[in-house]
């Protein structure tokens, strides 16, 4: 079976900002976890994933068929959940399903109302009035409702609850047990991704930091510890966003550099969050020592 | 089969995951024979990655622990099997 | 084109639970004053065909309709063309809709049941259920005005933005009213030739084929007008 996504050497520029030669797949029957710190490049990817943006070059794939040209099949088939609700607010569920009902080839109405019921949400309700939760659930009932094959989500469970966003990656959960489906999620909420997600995408700066399976990331890193001077020579350009202060350092490094390691420095498994804070250290600091060298 | 995952334990969740079936298989606790959840239920039931899950049956039929019917699923290996109480004899 | 129905009916379902109370009241008052005073009354209904042009642009911007677009397997394209070819049915549905009240208003000639029948008013009232002509001009002359500013102003926000959109109307009233101003001037000098306006047709049928024209070609000029704002927003990002 085919990527449902793939991604080659995706490269957008705007004036402030570029996607430098971004790549990644996601292979049918799994989740993908796409994190990166605010202005990383996210919500451009998925634009350009729906051909909202154009892209500069490489070649962006789903389903096997090409993002531009084909567009409007692979909509069909995609649904998508953004961090805000695209429809008019004065309008209730009742009107919403009339409204999107004629786009779709394979609109199930029955599934629409069955989620609606399932979800808790009323249906003569201006979704206006609707709580952030209720809002983001809309969006998935109307991307389940059409046979998508794909769900993108763009921070789906920003400035939600700890309940909703519970409810919204159990959704998910159940969505996946189909093997032929795939979501792909974004989100700076990493508690998430570790939680439910089978593959990663690290966005860092417009790059792709690191593209894998979740439990190979969170391996390979290891957060270390300890007294400066205790660190041996050979490890010190391993570490990654060094940081000091009075008692002591901490810093990243690679599990696979911890060869050799002094009984003195202590370690530990890094959680996604942590890889996210010292990848942001480390290049706080190349930009630091630019600054010096100019 | 009762599965209990603790987050912060610093045991890979894997780990954790292998070590209580095979405690529960090696007991007697899950019967010979007794279906398991599929590796997607298993996955979703436990809100962890379908590749993890897969890792542990994986690991766990290698080493004869259970068995992959095809078309049907798996099941805890029949225990007449001496490997099995080697095994447990060296962990 | 099936698309572009889809998405025009998009917009009238959203339009229609903010449009439907003003302009069934605006109907309802203009009609009841079209019965008994005027049956041209009923050209001014037009009015009520606006609040189903107007909020649309305001929800689109409000709710973040770039992502519906995104997200909905549609040419974008077709939204556009979608957006004037909805402008002209509103307008051509009012339209009919006002002919069959006027003609309504003219046949059952409820003015004869007001007091002082002789008044010269009532001369006047008398004479405007007669002229068919009048009433037939004033409907379709409200439609053409209408239906060419909205669409007109549609072209504009789109392009320019519609905080800008104030300023590009000022702009081109100045420009029409400029070269109506030199236009006139000019041919009061006899440097270019007068211009005799064509009298209208003087039979109900002759105004009854310009309406049909006038029609035809308003639906031509909002179908030139959405591919003009499709191709200068093709290279715009959602």
């Amino acid at each position: 079976m085919e990527n449902i996504l793939e991604i080659s050497g995706l490269c957008k520029s705007y004036d402030d900002f570029s996607l430098k030669s971004v790549s990644f797949s996601l292979p049918r029957g799994f989740i993908m976890g796409f994190v990166g710190e605010n202005g990383s490049g996210k919500t451009t990817t998925i634009r350009s994933i729906l051909n909202m943006a154009k892209i500069d070059s490489g070649s962006i794939s789903v389903f096997g068929l090409d993002s531009v040209t084909d567009t409007i099949t692979i909509k069909e088939r995609l649904g998508v959940v953004f961090d805000s609700l695209y429809l008019a607010e004065h309008l209730n569920v009742r009107q919403i399903e009339q409204q999107l009902k004629p786009f779709y080839k394979d609109w199930d109405s029955k599934e629409f109302f069955r989620r609606i019921k399932e979800f808790d949400l009323p249906e003569n309700r201006k979704v206006g009035d609707f709580s952030k939760g209720m809002k983001m659930k809309l969006m998935i009932a109307i991307a389940l409702s059409h046979k998508a094959e794909l769900i993108i989500l763009d921070e789906p469970t920003s400035g939600l609850d700890p309940v909703a966003r519970d409810e919204l990656l159990d959704i998910l959960a159940e969505y996946i047990e189909d093997e032929n489906r795939g979501v792909l999620f974004s989100t700076h909420i990493t508690a998430d991704v570790e939680r439910i997600a089978d593959y990663v995408t690290i966005l860092h700066s417009g790059k792709v930091w690191y593209t894998g399976t979740k439990d190979e990331l969170t391996e390979s890193y290891a957060v270390i510890k300890g007294a400066e001077k205790d660190i041996p020579a050979a490890l010190k350009e391993k570490l990654i966003g060094f940081h000091a202060y009075r008692n002591g350092f901490d810093a990243l490094i690679k599990t696979d550099d911890l060869f050799g390691l002094p009984n003195t420095l202590e370690y530990e498994k890094a959680s996604i969050d942590e890889i996210l804070v010292y990848i942001a250290k480390e290049d706080k600091h190349e930009r630091n020592s630019e600054d010096h060298a100019v | 089969m009762k599965i209990v995952i603790k987050n912060k334990s610093e045991l890979p969740i894997y780990e954790q995951i292998k070590q209580q079936m095979k405690a529960q298989i090696l007991d007697g606790t899950a019967a010979e024979d007794e279906q398991l959840p599929s590796i997607r239920q298993l996955a979703r039931d436990l809100k962890i990655s379908v590749i993890t899950t897969t890792r542990v049956y994986n690991d766990l039929s290698d080493e004869g622990f259970i068995i992959s019917v095809a078309g049907k699923g798996y099941f805890v290996a029949p225990s007449n099997n001496e490997l099995l109480r080697e095994r447990m004899l060296y962990e | 084109m099936r698309e572009i129905l889809k998405i025009m009916r998009f917009d009238f379902l959203t339009a229609r639970p903010l449009a439907i109370i003003p302009a069934v009241t605006v109907a309802l008052i203009f009609f009841g004053l079209s019965l008994f005073f005027a049956p041209l009354i009923c050209s001014y209904i037009t009015f009520g065909a606006m609040v189903f042009v107007i909020p649309l642009q305001a929800v689109a911007d409000k709710s973040g309709f770039h992502k519906l677009y995104g997200t909905l397997p549609v040419r974008r394209s077709n939204i556009t063309r979608a957006r004037f070819l909805y402008i002209f049915l509103v307008h051509f549905a009012v339209e009919i809709l006002e002919l069959l009240l006027a003609v309504t208003a003219m046949s059952l000639k409820l003015y004869r049941v007001l007091p002082n029948q002789n008044s010269e008013m009532m001369q006047m009232v008398k004479e405007s259920f007669e002229d068919t002509r009048l009433t037939l001009l004033m409907i379709i002359g409200a439609f053409t005005v209408f239906c060419l500013i909205f669409s007109y102003m549609e072209m504009m926000g789109q392009i320019y933005g519609r905080e800008n959109e104030f300023k590009i109307i000022m702009i081109t009233l100045g420009v029409l009213t400029g070269l109506l101003i030199v236009f006139l001037t000019l041919s009061d000098h006899e440097i270019i030739p007068k211009i005799h306006m064509p009298s209208l047709p003087g039979t109900v049928q002759g105004l009854l084929l310009l309406g049909a024209a006038l029609n035809i070609v308003m639906c031509g000029i909002c179908l030139i007008f959405g591919e003009i704002t499709a191709h200068k927003l093709a290279k715009r990002e959602l």
